[in-house]
């Protein structure tokens, strides 16, 4: 297990490091122009990008800048996101700062929005699976098939237009500035976005659940199971469950970890301050230093949940071995 | 200045379509009979909560937001000279003594200026016991001329008092044209006559810092977080500040998230005594940053806001306000300085013949353009570079190229072809290469892709092909100017004042200083020969220049300054002819019943000097 881990993390650090890389290359290196320039804005003057420069080191040979860019991200007091490198000019404030503060709305999205995923999507995929060419199959399916066919932005207008502009049945959009979390949640302030995000994961997890489910039902090891005189319900809880839904952990750590990157769409359409309505916020102002420490802690979050999804997924299912 | 951003909402409209179910069924969504706007006396009290929604943060530090001057104007940050924030013809373009206590002396060269502090202003909490003095000015400006503390500011004005560059390169340890012969007294030295210097004074970066405030040192990159008011209103949390702890236990104003909200509440310093721009009639002001027009304009309309700021409502918002008669006055069409405008350069072939830029000014359907700005309510269709607001509506009827109904004249259009260099048929079509695939840069944002098609429509008729790039609203200043990107056309580009002079709107647009991929200028106006070779591909024909004529403009002051800059708009207008204006794009605002005594000022805002709630918002 250790060796598995040191394995495991190891290879973490290579795929930071080419992230690192591509994300330098990406937002430093490939766009026409002096990067100073895009740093401080338009019109500023010569002084201004000078002293951009300096800071950041864009007029040094490339590896120090790539190194200057590197320190924020490695794990050590005083390095990772560092406030020199990594400082917001649009919110005046050191990135780590705004992602600490953002991160608890982003991961309350994300987790609840997982939450009704997985119930919704579990539970159809399973009925589907089940009961095969029903009646119920064919209309959970189609639904399915709707849900994913809606995009969120799409889906969260049309709730907020019904259910809080005409109907008045939920509350609006935003967080007011002085609630605590918990309380917005009890008020329900998130109950919009968390069912606009989870509509179109739990279709898609609704049909990967009933592909494989419907897969593993004709194992022969089920087979032997139901042949041994095993109840039905113990035979799909113990053997079919188990397995069939192995491939539905290693989807949902990864889409969690990619959700907090941020969930730009969900987070814009109502308004929530987390770490997606940051990153456009970044993008559209130009504010290079939040866009890549943004990306960064997207990329360490999915790696990260990719580690985690490795080593449950050894757990559950007896065909893996660590080693 | 960042121009704002009208909205395009096609997903609100089907939002709304499928939506109608839902919506029938209910009938809670609120109306009003109230007038908008209302000017009744008896209405217009002080109090209550005015609730702005914006998805755009208006930032905080006076130093660096280079966006919308409007909130430090009406509320925190009170300058030497001010505007009175009201239409132009209330007197919005004229400057006021604000915290200096009479206009400024000029002596006759126009190269010293010397201002006189109004006694016994005080600073909001926790500085409520300092009075602003002529050194609080200069700390300002020193921390503009930082460029650290101006990341992202606009320094470039202040470049003509003396020593400002020095100091900002840090080759002197103070800004030499700046004194204070005590603390009443300002007195700043130029290098050059600057007749429009009021009002770049008038810019919150001129606005006064109270020595304690630790802008220069330990806020130097993050005052805006901590930033003192001397207006009306000041930051909610001022009064915890407390900048004698250390840097890394002071907590920033608790009322400002950017990107989040902004909450003015009333600064106990304050006296409307010594303040006759500003009624400040709301107690309080809430700003909601963030979210997505169609919401916000849902929350106006629902009356959980009192306003959408800083954008346009989407076109069926606009609509339904207009064809609503209980909507209709709730809804204000605010003359700006913007100008929607086509660019063309200069030095590429085939816009480097004057014909051919006339032919496009000729060809253009700017009715059909108008139309997607909503129509006449999203302002006025334009012949030339100055708007009313800039030129004090001595041009409003100028139009070199005016056509029957605004609709375009093919006919004009091709007569101007057959004259050019690059109609060897004689047919009134571009004949060349360089006519066909002209890459064109527009913004993928709202209603500049529905422009583009019209604009690539009626040059098709000249035989022109476009090659029509997208790029965010953020990347076009840098996309448009580069010149070593060869963009024919920039298409989806305007251009708003930062202040009611004209030096604003002509020099950054055709000033050669404002050459090169970080401003403005996007036509090649005065681009040398060096400057194209080191960009690459470029002929020897060079475009022309008009930086001898705006250093004239100058210096010039009062009706002189008007005359000049007009005459400047018609020589650019009708003899180089760098551009194809199309609208005076207007803010349009929609309030909720609430708002009384509504009126904007000469940017399009609206007036937060002189906007109240009704009966006080009780």
């Amino acid at each position: 297990m250790a060796r598995y881990l040191v394995r495991r993390i190891l290879s973490l650090i290579v795929a930071l490091w080419v992230v690192s890389m591509v994300t330098f290359v990406v937002f430093l290196k490939l766009p026409v122009g002096n990067p100073a320039e895009r740093v401080a804005g338009r019109s500023a003057s010569p002084q201004t990008i000078a002293a951009i420069n300096q800071v950041y080191g864009f007029n040094r040979p490339i590896y120090i800048q790539y190194a200057r860019f590197a320190k924020g991200l490695v794990p050590w007091p005083g390095w990772f996101l560092n406030p020199q490198y990594f400082y917001s000019r649009l919110e005046s404030a050191p990135v780590k700062t705004i992602i600490l503060q953002r991160l608890p709305v982003t991961i309350t999205l994300a987790l609840g929005a997982a939450a009704i995923w997985l119930v919704l999507g579990l539970g159809t995929g399973v009925i589907s699976a089940l009961w095969p060419k029903s009646a119920a199959d064919r209309v959970l399916m189609t639904g399915a098939l709707a849900g994913i066919s809606a995009p969120p932005f799409w889906v969260g207008y049309l709730f907020l237009y019904v259910f809080w502009f005409k109907l008045r049945w939920l509350p609006p959009s935003g967080l007011p500035p002085n609630e605590s979390l918990l309380v917005s949640i009890a008020k329900g302030r998130f109950l919009m976005p968390w069912i606009a995000l989870a509509l179109g994961y739990s279709a898609f997890y609704a049909r990967i659940s009933r592909a494989t489910l419907l897969d593993v039902m004709n194992k022969d090891y089920v087979r032997t199971a139901r042949a041994k005189g095993l109840k039905e319900r113990r035979v799909v809880v113990r053997h079919v469950l188990r397995a069939g839904l192995a491939p539905v952990i290693t989807m949902l750590g990864l889409d969690l970890g990619g959700l907090l990157g941020g969930t730009i769409i969900i987070e814009t359409v109502f308004n929530l301050p987390g770490l997606g309505a940051y990153s456009l916020q970044a993008v559209t102002g130009n504010d290079l230093p939040a866009i890549m420490g943004i990306t960064v802690f997207a990329a360490v979050s999915i790696m990260v949940a990719n580690v985690l999804v490795d080593v449950t997924y050894a757990y559950l299912d007896p065909k893996i071995r660590f080693s | 200045m960042v121009p704002r951003k009208p909205a395009r909402f096609a997903t609100f409209v089907l939002i709304g379509s499928l939506a109608v179910v839902a919506a029938a069924c209910s009938g809670t969504s609120p109306r009003s009979n109230a007038q908008s706007g209302g000017t009744t006396a008896s209405l217009v009290k002080a109090g209550g909560t005015l609730r702005l929604g914006t998805p755009n943060d208006p930032g905080n530090d006076p130093q660096q937001d280079y966006n919308i001057f409007e909130v430090f104007w009406c509320c925190t940050s009170r300058t030497l000279l001010s505007l009175n924030l009201l239409p132009a013809n209330q007197g919005g373009t004229a400057l006021y003594p604000d915290l200096a206590s009479s206009m400024p002396t000029v002596s006759s060269d126009g190269l010293t200026w010397t201002f006189h502090i109004r006694p016994n202003i005080h600073y909001s909490p926790p500085f409520q016991n300092t009075v602003v003095t002529s050194k609080d000015f200069v700390t300002a400006l020193e921390r503009e001329a930082n460029p650290q503390g101006s990341v992202g500011g606009y320094s470039f004005y202040y470049s003509v008092i003396q020593g400002f560059d020095a100091y900002s390169k840090g080759s002197a340890s103070s800004i030499s044209g700046l004194s204070t012969p005590n603390v009443t007294s300002l007195v700043m030295h130029l290098t050059a006559p600057t007749g429009d210097l009021g009002y770049r004074l008038a810019l919150p970066a001129a606005a006064p810092i109270p020595p304690g405030a630790e802008a220069l040192t330990t806020h130097l990159r993050d005052y805006g977080r901590y930033l003192v008011s001397t207006g009306p209103y000041m930051v909610a949390g001022s009064q915890n500040l407390n900048f004698s702890l250390p840097a890394s236990q002071q907590t920033p104003l608790s009322g400002y998230q950017p990107g989040q909200y902004l909450d003015l509440v009333r600064n106990p310093s304050w006296q409307a005594s010594t303040d006759s721009l500003r009624k400040a009639y709301p107690d309080r002001i809430d700003f909601q940053l963030g979210g997505t027009v169609a919401d916000l304009a849902n929350k106006v309309e629902a009356g959980t806001l009192d306003e959408l700021y800083d954008v346009n409502p989407p076109a069926s918002v606009i609509q339904h306000y207009e064809t609503d008669p209980q909507l209709k006055g709730l809804i204000h069409s605010n003359a700006t300085g913007h100008l929607q405008f086509i660019g063309m350069n200069m030095a590429q072939p085939p816009f480097d013949d004057i014909h051919m830029r006339r032919a496009l000014n000729y060809v253009l359907d700017k009715a059909a353009l108008q139309r997607v700005f909503s129509g006449p309510i999203g302002g006025p269709i334009m012949g030339h570079v100055l708007t009313p607001n800039l030129s004090d509506s001595k041009l409003n009827s100028y139009n070199p190229f005016s056509t029957p109904g605004e609709s375009g004249d093919l006919s004009k259009a091709k007569a101007e072809v057959m004259l050019s260099k690059y109609d060897p048929k004689h047919d009134g079509m571009c004949d060349v290469p360089a006519c066909k695939n002209v890459l064109a840069v527009t913004r993928s944002d709202s209603v500049y892709p529905d422009l583009a098609t019209i604009e690539q429509q009626d040059f098709a008729e000249l035989g022109i092909t476009l090659n029509i790039k997208e790029v965010d609203f953020s990347s076009i200043y840098s996309e448009c100017p580069n010149l070593s990107a060869h963009v024919g056309l920039c298409l989806g580009i305007y251009w708003g004042p930062d202040y009611p002079d004209a030096f604003t709107e002509l020099n950054p647009l055709f000033g050669s200083s404002s050459l090169g991929p970080n401003c403005c200028n996007v036509t090649a106006t005065g681009a040398t020969a060096q400057l194209l070779s080191s960009a690459g591909g470029y002929g020897n024909t060079l475009p022309p220049s008009v930086d001898a004529k705006i250093a004239a403009c100058i210096p010039t002051t009062g009706a002189a300054r008007i005359t000049c800059w007009n005459s400047l708009d018609e020589y650019i207008t009708s003899q180089i002819v760098p551009i194809v204006p199309y609208l005076n794009d207007h803010n349009i605002e929609i309030v909720s019943p609430r708002v009384v005594n509504y009126n904007h000022d000469v940017i399009g805002y609206i007036s937060l000097n002189v906007v109240a709630l009704k009966n006080g918002g009780k």
